[in-house]
């Protein structure tokens, strides 16, 4: 749990986790992310929406999608809630069915789509219905809806490396190739870090303070998951480095740990990388 | 709670005497001062000797006299409690008639009272011839209290014993004099009932006159007990003294966080610094310094009391019910009497804890003008660094000042400069691995206010008060950056405020009270900000924070220029029936409201309101010890003046109305003993409150309300080295946002069921005094989630809530310790003080939190144990 307070409150409050779970440690279905592509697009638009939905169960997941036109309810500025409440309102349209469709994007009418973001974006909701054999959950991806301006497009993690430091300082970079597992060791600290591609984060004009409209370059962050151990931070910046710790919730020796990236751009674009590690 | 009507004094025994008749000292000098109050006791200025019968001229004894002082210091009637006998008692009360007081006030305004009066016929020693004038020398001095150097009046001074003693008593400026002594050595012996005894040799040289300097330690500094209440001006009102209130754990000595343990006041999150009294919100609760209201009672949400409780003369609640003289505010008023500076000379103090410093002095310029300034400035974040990781930069700063200049051009005229105001900045930047949520918050508080103020008071008893002020505002200013996304909010309000008051006696039984309230100000904002503007009262969330810039919401900017003028002249008459047991009082205040917004633009607005508030207490005094009180009044209360923003809030919002009831019972046990028990209904209307319809302003004045409740106040004032109290609440207070929808009624955002506290000090031998202070309250409510979704644009899982405050909080409970230790000097007192909060290391659910998709819940705690130590000086 993350505290963000305002105030002289923050000093005399213990913050912090207190829970034995975090979000970072995949334990059953999840859907980590939703990739549109375009990652911004206008009525009539086709798009392409790829669900990231683990189950390390490896259970068949099921995936529904639609999108709601039912305004944010006023002062929130959220998608309305209603948009998961329902399968068969009359503000649900239908998109298709499976983690990864194309479908035309809705013609709606900004004004319900409430207010922008700080980006200056307004965002068309997608309802995500994901299921299992037992489990179920809900997603929404909230597709930036084209409105004349230059198109956002989604950002592309480059790699993730293995960062060793050596006793004379020297550091090395090694990235982490999907089809060959790291082999790794219950109590390893695997220093890892992250990369976007160059010019993954756009500049783009954004209403600024006091009405004013500022040129502003995005800022890219990075969410890590895992199946096995616990990451020092599970949210990074481009080229942090993080720490995954493999003490705790490890599979057998010779059995795979899988890593997911999740990697955001501040309007809604995205990619990601999955890894394998093997227990040795 | 308002003490009654009485005044015990003592009378210093008289050691050697002669007999005759003792003056009482008067009772701010006779014992320690009283605590600053807004009551000041009446003072005797002109004694009278009884005439004894020849037959009875040297017996020893005591009458025990009441005495009724009317406000212009006259007494009306003698009765007597307790006789001596024939001939003593008819003496006494002949010679009782005849004194003359300086008046008893009541927030500087002359008030009538009453007075215990022992007078004592004791036997004087006979002094001898006088020598020859050639052999004899001038001895002369003055007594002074030890810590404080506060001239005590009353205290015998004798010089030698047996044949050739003298004997004189102490002036009002402790000054005493003997024109004639013999050279050589000599006894000097002090003597009195609140003093310790004290015996010291001089030695008088011919030719040579002598003055000296006597400190003496107050055996009693707290003996007078002063209470009172106003004349049928409230029907509750909570008033506690100073002194006590300094020693209550848990308030780190801070007089005004004092307030928050009195009953009928809610405990609020975190040990903050709202005022949540009677099921109100807590910006309806308005506080007033001298009539002007200012916008944050404490620095830091509650760390600190933002006028320094040094020049504070009295603070007192009025949780509802409250006179004409009022409003604006749906709930009750906090009202704070800055003090008069001192004029027996220059005074000063110097405090300093783990939080800040502060220091002030005080002392006459002339005859006609005396000043005090005070100030206090923060250093928490001088060492603050080392308590935090390289992660958290913070800077919290905090200060404040209060300067005053009295002048007394005439004996019946006061004239009051005073400058006060404070300021908080708090810069913080929260690093994280991740940009996008390392958040730099940057937030500016303050407020500043000039005020005059010039009493008059009438040869016929009638009293006016003006007060013009200004003032200037910052109430939030924020600027915040999420990654690179901008956040601001900058609030700005110039006010100019005028208040008078007229007290007109018509008849013994009948007063006239005149007055008006003004307050004008210019409101600027600026601000981009969430389009929700914030969390308000109704709004689920906030867990785990304080509903901050979110780059998730839409957002909007807006610039609002508004002016309002507010103007309410309002007229009481308070009738004193069957011989002053009844009082009645009705009122009525008509208030004004005017807005004018976006002057000059397209989105200009203007909106007026007239709006007549008939008000009426009435109290009964059933028996001596016992008296019933009433209230009912009208209120209302304009929407704060961000939410007539047409972007986030709504121009056409209408005054908010309450309609408030109030019962009472008052039973004084003993002198100092005493319980209250009152009864409460608050019906509310017109409430602000979230807009559920597309495209509708965000605001709207749908919602309605009510409170209701008992409470229940058992005090013991000091009696006996210990005072205390039991103050305990139980109320109900909800809310129904849309009753046009059919929205079902819900709890308020600070409702709690049960409020208990309890509080004993007790003065130990050697400087010592120890206080506990045990709380219990019901847990706050909160909003529970039902479920949630994941937000894949920002990653995290989105609740979503269930009935509107239908959760509670664990229950509160928290033991709090404070022990003092008094060093008095010759000439100033050290104060060192341990103030242990939570002493059990209870654990005090603040907020709920939930785990990352919600399906867990937990709650934050506030601190297990939190020791300040701290040191006062004063001289």
């Amino acid at each position: 749990m993350r505290c963000s307070l305002l105030g002289m409150s923050l000093l005399l409050l213990g913050c912090g986790d207190n829970f034995d779970d975090n979000s970072s440690r995949v334990r059953g279905l999840r859907l980590l992310g939703v990739q549109g592509q375009p990652a911004e697009a206008g009525p009539g638009a086709s798009v392409t929406l790829t669900a990231v939905a683990v189950d390390p169960g490896g259970r068949a997941i099921t995936a529904r999608w639609a999108a709601c036109t039912e305004p944010p309810i006023p002062g929130t500025g959220l998608p309305n809630p209603a948009c998961v409440s329902s399968d068969t309102a009359p503000y649900l349209i239908p998109l298709g069915e499976g983690l990864s469709i194309t479908a035309q994007v809705p013609a709606v009418d900004p004004a319900v789509l409430g207010a922008p973001d700080p980006t200056g974006g307004v965002y068309l909701p997608v309802r995500l219905r994901l299921a299992t054999a037992s489990e179920s959950l809900e997603g929404i991806y909230r597709l930036r809806y084209a409105q004349g301006a230059p198109p956002n497009q989604n950002p592309r993690l480059a790699d993730v490396s293995l960062i060793t430091r050596a006793a004379d300082g020297s550091v090395t970079a090694s990235p982490l190739v999907e089809s060959e597992p790291l082999v790794v060791h219950e109590g390893d600290a695997l220093t890892l870090r992250a990369t976007f591609a160059q010019d993954s984060a756009e500049t783009y004009e954004a209403p600024g303070v006091g009405g004013t409209t500022r040129t502003t370059k995005e800022t890219l962050n990075v969410t890590w998951f895992t199946t096995a151990g616990r990451y020092r931070t599970d949210s990074t910046g481009d080229g942090v480095e993080t720490v995954l710790r493999l003490n705790r919730d490890l599979p057998a020796r010779g059995q795979t740990i899988d890593l997911w990236l999740i990697g955001r751009d501040e309007r809604g674009g995205l990619d990601f990388l999955h890894r394998t590690l093997e227990l040795q | 709670m308002r003490a009654p009507p009485s005044l015990l004094l003592f009378l210093p025994l008289l050691w050697p005497s002669l007999l005759r008749a003792q003056p009482e000292p008067p009772p701010s000098e006779a014992a320690a001062p009283a605590p600053p109050s807004a009551f000041q006791p009446p003072r005797l200025v002109h004694f009278v000797e009884a005439e004894l019968p020849a037959e009875l001229a040297t017996r020893e004894a005591e009458v025990l006299l009441h005495l009724d002082v009317d406000a212009a210091g006259r007494v009306t009637q003698v009765t007597v409690e307790r006789s001596a006998g024939p001939g003593f008692d008819e003496a006494a009360v002949a010679a009782a008639r005849q004194f003359v007081f300086e008046p008893a006030t009541q927030d500087q305004k002359p008030v009538p009272s009453q007075v215990t009066y022992r007078y004592r016929f004791v036997q004087r020693a006979v002094t001898p011839p006088p020598a020859p004038a050639a052999s004899t020398v001038p001895f002369s001095g003055v007594v002074l209290r030890r810590g404080d150097r506060v001239p005590l009046a009353g205290v015998d001074v004798a010089l030698d014993k047996g044949d050739g003693a003298l004997a004189t008593v102490t002036g009002a400026r402790g000054e005493f004099r003997f024109d004639e002594v013999p050279p050589g050595p000599h006894q000097v012996h002090l003597r009195g009932s609140t003093i310790g005894a004290l015996d010291v040799p001089v030695t008088l040289h011919a030719g040579k006159r002598l003055e000296v300097t006597y400190y003496v330690t107050a055996k009693e500094p707290y003996s007078t007990t002063v209470r009172t209440r106003r004349v049928v001006q409230e029907t509750v009102e909570q008033s506690i003294p100073i002194e006590e209130v300094r020693h209550i754990p848990g308030t780190q000595g801070d007089t005004i966080k004092a307030i928050q343990n009195l009953p009928g006041v809610a405990r609020p999150p975190f040990n903050g610094g709202l005022v949540v009294v009677w099921g109100s919100g807590p910006n309806d609760t308005r506080t007033y310094v001298d009539g002007v209201f200012i916008p944050t009672l404490f620095h830091f949400s509650g760390l600190r009391s933002t006028v320094n409780s040094e020049l504070v003369q009295s603070l007192t609640l009025l949780p509802g019910g409250y006179g004409a003289d009022y409003g604006r505010g749906l709930g009750g008023v906090v009202e704070i009497e800055s003090r008069a500076p001192r004029t027996d000379g220059y005074h000063g103090f110097a405090q300093i804890d783990l939080i800040d410093v502060s220091a002030g002095i005080e002392g006459p310029i002339n005859d006609r003008l005396s000043f005090s300034v005070a100030g206090r400035v923060s250093w928490i974040n001088l060492f603050l660094p080392a308590f935090l990781t390289s992660d958290v930069q913070t800077s919290p700063r905090y200060w404040d000042y209060q300067a005053k200049l009295r002048w007394r051009p005439t004996s019946r005229d006061d004239v009051d400069l005073f400058a006060f105001g404070s300021d908080d900045r708090l810069s913080l930047l929260l690093k994280d691995p991740d940009p996008t949520l390392t958040q730099a918050f940057d937030t500016h508080t303050y407020y500043h206010r000039i005020l005059g103020r010039w009493t008059h008071r009438f040869a016929s008893r009638a009293t006016f008060t003006l007060t013009p002020s200004v003032g200037y505002d910052l109430p939030y200013n924020l600027g915040v950056g999420l990654g690179s996304l901008p956040f601001l909010i900058q609030n700005g309000q110039i006010e100019y405020n005028l208040r008078a008051l007229a007290r007109i006696p018509l008849t013994a039984w009948l007063r006239l009270d005149a007055g008006l309230d003004y307050e004008g100000t210019r409101y600027t904002l600026n601000a981009t900000q969430n389009v929700d503007g914030g969390l308000r009262e109704g709004d689920s969330g906030g867990f785990g924070g304080l509903g901050g810039p979110d780059a998730t919401r839409g957002v909007a900017t807006d610039h609002f220029l508004l002016y309002t003028n507010h103007a309410a002249p309002h007229v009481a008459l308070s009738f004193e029936l069957l011989n002053k047991r009844l009082s009645i009082r009705p009122q009525v205040r008509l208030e004004t409201l005017s807005f004018s917004g976006y002057p000059g633009t397209p989105r200009h607005f203007t909106q007026a309101a007239f709006l007549p508030e008939p008000r009426l207490t009435v109290r009964y005094q059933v028996h001596p010890k016992v008296s019933l009180d009433a209230a009912v009044g009208v209120y209302h209360q304009p929407a704060g003046s961000a939410d007539l923003s047409s972007v986030f809030g709504n121009p056409r919002l209408l005054p908010q109305y309450g309609l408030h009831y109030v019962l009472g019972v008052k039973v004084n046990i003993t002198s100092t003993l005493h319980v209250e028990v009152q009864g409460f209904y608050k019906e509310l209307r017109d409430l602000v409150v979230r807009g559920l319809t597309i495209g509708a302003p965000p605001l709207t004045g749908d919602g309605i309300g009510r409170a209701y409740g008992g409470e229940l106040l058992l005090r013991q004032a000091l009696w006996k080295n210990f005072f205390g109290w039991v103050s305990y609440t139980l109320s109900r207070s909800e809310r129904r946002d849309h009753p046009e929808l059919g929205t079902p009624w819900r709890r308020f955002q600070y409702d709690q069921t049960h409020i208990l506290t309890l509080i004993a000090s007790y003065k130990l031998p050697y400087g010592f005094q120890v206080g506990l202070r045990f709380r219990y309250a019901t847990g706050n409510p909160y909003t529970p989630v039902v479920r949630s979704y994941f937000d894949s644009n920002s990653g995290n899982y989105i609740p979503i809530y269930g009935q509107t405050y239908s959760g509670r909080l664990p229950s509160f409970n928290q033991l709090d310790l404070r022990i003092d230790k008094t060093f008095t000097f010759k000439r100033w007192r050290l104060v060192a003080y341990l103030d242990i909060e939570n002493l059990y290391a209870a654990h005090t659910a603040e907020t709920a939190v939930y785990n990352y998709n919600y399906k867990q819940i937990a709650f934050v705690n506030g601190l297990p144990f939190l020791p300040v130590i701290g040191a006062r000086g004063e001289f």
